[in-house]
């Protein structure tokens, strides 16, 4: 009976702390409504067009059948180009990949379609060589299950190493991840200050709150350096990562885990209580990293979430590692989503600062 | 002698070493400090005696520098901006809450509230070794804060608001929860510092401690310092004679006023619920 009673007290307590009651119930369900229109479009294909260019080379009546039956498929956007802006435009991820139909295909022995594919997006390049080995089929006026020899696809990762490793692959979504952690940690800290009262203590120094706030987003821009260091030399070490420019890497790195900082400073007015904060900002990160392709690819997005991806922080901090480390950004390339990042940064930290200031004591 | 909230300088006394001046502060529509006006002098104690709610905590806040006051003035050591560093060298704070990192030493701990305020080398040893001294901490110095008692992190809370020798130190009862060898110590710790000359507004509810500690004392509530003067002088202008209960005979007999009639007197008898 008293297990009773105290059960019921836990109730109690959780149904007039309003807060904590959206993230028990409200978030979840709001959470699970999301995955489910995840979901639902990756199941009946209403997920955006994957970008795809076609190269043709060959220029043929039957090079020209081939595209016909690709450009009917709905879940495919095609574009054409000449191999080298369609192999940079894969490298870039502005497309997923390319279809290349060299001259003299079908006709002259030892010539084969060429599929060049974003590295990142394995899953659907296996999808993107089904579909067009069909194309290739029915173009040769073959059943679709019969694929000739001569039309045979031979598949190329479009990345700075031919490698293609898995870990190169996944290296910026793990260091993402790790400065998500990260972020939540110092959000909590960050309120942990005032609650325990040591934030009014330093307020009261003869020092101006801009120097509090500045030593708190130093130890976490620290804290974020630390822990993307450490994993880039775990996964050089013992994954095999290589790292072609570390300077690219470096900037790409202090680009992201400066992003990190302003949005710790961002997540620790989300609540007054750490309880408050660590829930809400775990769930602010899950989002993040949700639509940041950072859970799931976000060719399973449909196109009204693929949208609001532009905003999420993750998806800029990987493209940013990405072109840093195997995509072979150039130093213009690569300024675009560090300069997101930052941007999304200071925003953060200001507007953060801002309500920290409003609710100080 | 002084029972108004507005105390007067007469030209024999010492400059105060902070002075304020109908200071009001407001939370929305809540006025939590109204036209309060106080000084502090060198050596002396100010009580800032009142209920809970009464507006204390965010007077000393205001002393402090942590909230701008709506309207009125602060002066510290003569300078009417308080808020520029070199000014609030001079003041110490000793926040309600035990304020210090629980997972660093006592040490750590004075350390760093000694570097944050411009200390540095064999100076800021020496304070820290002074403030230990002073909490009767030395032996406990390289310990976790957390692995004190509450005693213990009480006096090291005030410790650690003196470890930059300030002129004034600012105290929101520093002695809640403490047991009375604790609070015992506090005590004397604090008259140590008036002897050294240092002066201290002292936030409390408890009488006794007002008593005991403060030359003046400024009773207050509902934000406003309701009387202000020396404990006999208060006691003389609003202590009156406290009715006891009825005697054997039916008559009613009054005991001799003290402090807590006065305090009752100004804030009346009905409860603080919030």
């Amino acid at each position: 009976m008293a297990a009773w009673h105290l059960a019921l007290k836990d109730l109690r307590l959780l149904l007039r702390d309003r807060i904590a009651l959206f993230w028990v119930l409200g978030f979840p369900v709001l959470f699970a409504l999301f995955i489910g229109a995840v979901v639902r479009a990756g199941l009946s294909g209403d997920t955006v067009p994957l970008p795809v260019i076609l190269v043709d080379e060959c220029k043929t009546d039957t090079s020209r059948r081939i595209a016909s039956e690709i450009a009917r498929h709905r879940r495919l956007r095609l574009s054409s180009a000449d191999a080298f802006e369609a192999r940079d435009a894969v490298r870039r991820a502005e497309a997923i990949a390319y279809l290349r139909l060299p001259a003299g295909l079908g006709t002259t022995p030892g010539i084969h379609a060429e599929l060049g594919f974003d590295p990142a997006r394995e899953i659907e390049s296996a999808f993107l060589e089904q579909l067009f080995v069909q194309a290739l089929a029915r173009a040769s006026g073959r059943k679709p299950a019969v694929v000739p020899d001569e039309f045979e696809i031979r598949k190329t990762q479009i990345a700075a190493r031919e490698s293609g490793r898995a870990f190169d692959i996944v290296f910026p979504s793990v260091v993402s991840w790790g400065l998500i952690g990260c972020a939540a940690c110092f959000a909590v800290s960050l309120v942990s200050e005032r609650t325990r009262g040591t934030y009014v203590r330093l307020r009261a120094l003869p020092l101006p709150r801009r120097v509090v706030l500045a030593g708190k987003a130093l130890s976490s821009l620290l804290a974020n350096l630390a822990v993307a260091s450490i994993l880039t030399v775990v996964a050089v070490l013992f994954f095999g990562v290589q790292v072609s420019n570390p300077l690219k890497l470096g900037v790409a790195l202090t680009a992201t885990a400066l992003c990190f900082v302003g949005i710790t400073m961002a997540l620790s007015v989300l609540g007054r209580t750490e309880q408050a904060v660590a829930g809400a900002g775990w769930a602010t990160l899950l989002v993040m990293a949700m639509l940041g392709g950072g859970m799931v690819p976000l060719s399973l997005l449909p196109e009204w979430l693929l949208d609001l991806s532009h905003l999420s922080p993750v998806k800029w901090g990987i493209l940013a590692l990405e072109g840093a480390s195997w995509r072979d950004f150039s130093a213009s390339e690569l300024a675009v989503p560090c300069a997101v990042l930052l941007g999304v940064g200071a925003v953060s930290f200001v507007v953060g600062a801002f309500v920290f200031e409003r609710t100080e004591t | 002698m002084m029972f108004c909230p507005t105390p007067v300088l007469s030209p024999e006394r010492p400059t105060p070493l902070l002075s304020a001046r109908e200071l009001s502060k407001s939370y929305g529509g809540t006025l939590a400090v109204s036209n309060v006006s106080l000084e502090v002098l060198p050596g002396q104690a100010l009580g800032l005696l009142g209920p809970n709610g009464a507006g204390k905590s965010t007077t000393l806040l205001l002393l402090a520098g942590v909230l701008k006051p709506d309207t009125g003035t602060i002066r510290l050591q003569d300078e009417l901006d308080p808020t520029r560093s070199s000014v609030r060298r001079a003041l110490g704070y000793v926040p309600q809450s035990v304020a210090l990192y629980s997972d660093l030493t006592a040490r750590e701990n004075l350390t760093l509230f000694g570097k944050l305020c411009g200390l540095s080398g064999e100076h800021l040893r020496e304070r820290v070794a002074a403030a230990l001294a002073l909490g009767q901490l030395s032996d406990r110095a390289d310990a976790r804060v957390r692995t004190f008692s509450g005693g213990m992190q009480r006096r090291l809370n005030l410790a650690a608001a003196t470890v930059h020798a300030p002129r004034v130190l600012l105290l929101d009862e520093p002695t809640v929860g403490v047991d009375p060898q604790s609070r015992a110590h506090l005590f004397s710790c604090i008259e140590t510092l008036k002897q050294s000359g240092i002066g201290i507004v002292y936030s409390t509810h408890y009488l006794e401690e007002a008593e005991r500690l403060c030359d003046t004392i400024s009773i207050i509530d509902r934000g406003e310092v309701l009387a202000t003067g020396s404990r006999d002088e208060l006691v003389t202008a609003f202590g009156g004679r406290i009715p006891t209960a009825k005697d054997k005979s039916g008559g009613r007999k009054a005991r001799r006023a003290n402090l807590e009639s006065v305090f009752l007197n100004l804030t009346g008898r009905s409860l603080r619920d919030g």
